[in-house]
């Protein structure tokens, strides 16, 4: 049987870095969508949500097309600076797909969370001389800290079982990308079925406690 | 000029409000049935809804005008407000929570000022509990100290104590009249109770069920009412169990008008 100590450290290494992108990114992008009106709010939700009802292979095909060598990123780099730089086929990409898979679940949770603070909270604060930024930071965001925490739960939990968009991304190579899911599929494909069970064992253990765990917090997106 | 002078005009679905007055700085209080809009009129004076038209001057400050394009934000104008549910943080102790408006003062001056208005409304032993862990009068009078803390040009009272039983009510009414002494500002009481209006106003503003809106001093306006509906209003004092509360919808054909006595 094979180490699985490399897959588990890339796995929990991209797991961590996506979801502390994830816990800032989504809480700005769930407080703009749940307290300001502006023309395009409900498309760019729509838009931040695509990944969740995706196939993660869709969705790693359109960050291919973005950030791969021939990608409308890549080329505008080569055409600004003349230089050609992919993240494609490192653990960077592993940590893109990730962040852009699990982001709608922070997203919906966070904003229910935030839509769910008393207005006369706000209201209140901004009367006491406040002004919004730090409304947010004093008052809206400690108030919606329950479902921001849950959603950071569903997003690490998410991000550590990333697997479609990464193998389009990240590629599946041993020692460099193969995080924890490719490596299941990889021991299922080597007949390696003891392998595979002590990895999707881990995942389950690890899924039902994260899962539980934001349940208690507040109200979780079904 | 001092004191609060408004003119507003707000149109919302279903609901259309049209009033002028002017107090001045003394208890003032707008009472009338629900729905009529009092408490909008609190909301527009805050900033918290924006008018359809008219202005808001507190103490000769013009804090909206609609034609001049005077909008002054919520957060700068300085004006306390209590609403009945009160609205204290629930993650902050009481101390942190009387402290919130003092953001510009300096550590001392901050201390200085929670504990000058914790001694004023008698809460001062209070402050580092939080607000699930005090009882309901306890919570109103941090809610006013709070409010008064930073000073503010004017302290608005949105139905505060509504949820209180009569004895506690009749204190919190004693606690706002001596808050008004010391601290020396206007205050603006909203009401539907006719026995909290007539106890509390220097000036009353009648929101009557017709639309008319009357203010002037109580005594006058109890003499000498303005139309049927504001007399009915005004006398439902003399029986203790009218003051009824249904759901009204205002109708405003004819264009308002106003009778103004001032104070």
């Amino acid at each position: 049987m094979q180490s699985m100590s490399f897959p588990f450290r890339l796995s929990m290494q991209v797991a961590i870095v996506s979801t502390l992108l994830v816990a800032v990114v989504g809480t700005a992008l769930a407080y703009v969508l749940a307290r300001r009106r502006f023309p395009g709010r409900e498309l760019l939700d729509t838009f931040v949500t695509l990944p969740l009802v995706f196939p993660p292979v869709v969705t790693g095909y359109y960050l291919v097309g973005l950030v791969g060598r021939r990608g409308v990123l890549g080329r505008a780099l080569h055409a600004a600076f003349g230089i050609e730089v992919s993240v494609m086929f490192t653990w960077y990409a592993a940590v893109l797909a990730a962040f852009t898979i699990s982001l709608p679940l922070m997203v919906k949770t966070a904003r229910a969370a935030i839509e769910s603070v008393d207005t006369e909270m706000i209201d209140a604060s901004a009367l006491l001389g406040r002004t919004e930024a730090e409304t947010a930071l004093r008052v809206v965001l400690p108030l919606a800290g329950k479902g921001i925490m849950a959603g950071v739960m569903l997003a690490f939990a998410r991000a550590l079982g990333e697997f479609g968009a990464t193998v389009m991304l990240a590629g599946n190579i041993p020692g460099r990308t193969n995080t924890m899911p490719l490596e299941i599929y990889n021991a299922v494909l080597y007949g390696d079925w003891r392998r595979a069970t002590v990895m999707v064992l881990f995942f389950t253990v690890v899924s039902v406690a994260l899962l539980l765990a934001a349940g208690r917090l507040g109200r979780v997106l079904a | 000029m001092r004191g609060v002078e408004v003119e507003l005009r707000k149109r919302l679905p279903g609901f259309e409000l049209d009033v002028g007055w002017a107090v001045g700085d003394g208890v003032a209080v707008l009472f009338g049935h629900s729905g009529v809009g009092k408490s909008l009129t609190l909301s527009l004076i805050a900033g918290l809804t924006r008018p359809d038209a008219g202005h808001v001057r507190i103490a000769g400050e013009t804090l909206f005008d609609a034609q001049a394009r005077v909008d002054v934000p919520t957060h700068r104008r300085g004006l306390g407000y209590v609403s009945q549910s009160l609205a204290l943080f629930p993650h902050m102790s009481l101390r942190q929570n009387v402290a919130y408006g003092l953001r510009r003062l300096s550590a001392e001056e901050r201390q200085s000022r929670v504990g000058e208005v914790a001694e004023a409304l008698h809460v001062a032993e209070l402050l580092d509990r939080r607000p699930h862990e005090v009882s309901g009068g306890q919570r109103q009078r941090v809610a006013i100290a709070r409010a008064l803390a930073p000073r503010p040009r004017a302290l608005l009272l949105d139905e505060p104590f509504s949820a209180l039983d009569l004895p506690l009510r009749r204190e919190m009414r004693g606690v706002v009249r001596e808050a008004h002494e010391r601290f020396g500002i206007p205050v603006l009481l909203v009401t539907h109770d006719p026995y909290e209006a007539f106890e509390m106003a220097d000036t009353m503003v009648v929101y009557g069920a017709d639309g008319v809106v009357q203010y002037g001093r109580p005594d006058d306006l109890y003499d000498d009412p303005g139309t049927p509906a504001i007399r009915r209003l005004l006398h439902s004092a003399d029986h203790p169990i009218a003051a009824p509360t249904p759901a009204i919808r205002i109708r405003r054909s004819p264009p308002l008008q106003r009778e103004g006595v001032r104070a």
